[in-house]
């Protein structure tokens, strides 16, 4: 399997499992008769400024 | 190619939400912004895979990791604008300044992913070049 082939498995799965994430915080947040709050999406920030942080440490 | 079209459908179906999957696209501003927030993950995660497997130079990774934080402030904006403009947040309450500071962010990264894929592309020659080795 090529490297090309590798990655593009990997950045479908790594999609999908973001937009099952989100779909989750969603349907939490409609069963309990609210929006996302501020407090999850700080939560969400971190997670994209922690893989921004790694990309970074990779490219220094 | 196939590289680049995989990429372009995987950006493209977390922007419709995995409908098709049963899984619900982002509705409200919050929710939005929260799927701002994941497709910079998604981005930044992809950037670092490429960066790892030679398919994108360190000069381009650090260009991503600049573009990244811009989008990152961006969404931030437009969390604070939603704050203000809807402190109660209540599911009907959009704010204006929000989604146009949304929709700036989300065309930045748009062009962000096309740098990306124009740079996988430029170097995926010489990556299938050393991965053959």
């Amino acid at each position: 399997m090529g490297t090309g082939t590798v990655l593009a498995i990997q950045l479908v799965t790594a999609a999908l499992q973001h937009a099952s994430e989100l779909n989750q915080l969603v349907l939490t947040a409609q069963a309990q008769g609210r929006d996302i709050t501020p407090e999850e999406l700080a939560a969400v920030r971190a997670k994209a400024v922690s893989a921004i942080d790694k990309l970074e440490a990779d490219a220094a | 190619m196939k590289l680049v079209v995989w990429l372009h459908a995987a950006l493209l179906l977390f922007a419709v939400g995995c409908a098709q999957l049963g899984l619900q696209g982002p509705q409200t501003q919050p929710q939005r912004i929260a799927a701002g927030y994941l497709t910079v993950q998604t981005f930044a995660e992809t950037a670092d895979q490429a960066l790892l497997t030679g398919q994108i130079t360190k000069t381009d990774a650090k260009n991503l990791v600049a573009g990244s934080r811009v989008a990152i402030e961006g969404l931030d904006v437009a969390s604070m604008a939603f704050a203000k403009d809807c402190p109660t947040a209540a599911p009907a309450c959009t704010s204006a300044a929000a989604d146009a500071k949304l929709n700036a962010t989300l065309a930045a990264l748009g062009a962000l992913q096309a740098y990306l894929v124009g740079q996988q592309a430029a170097h995926a020659p010489a990556a299938a070049a050393s991965g053959s080795k």
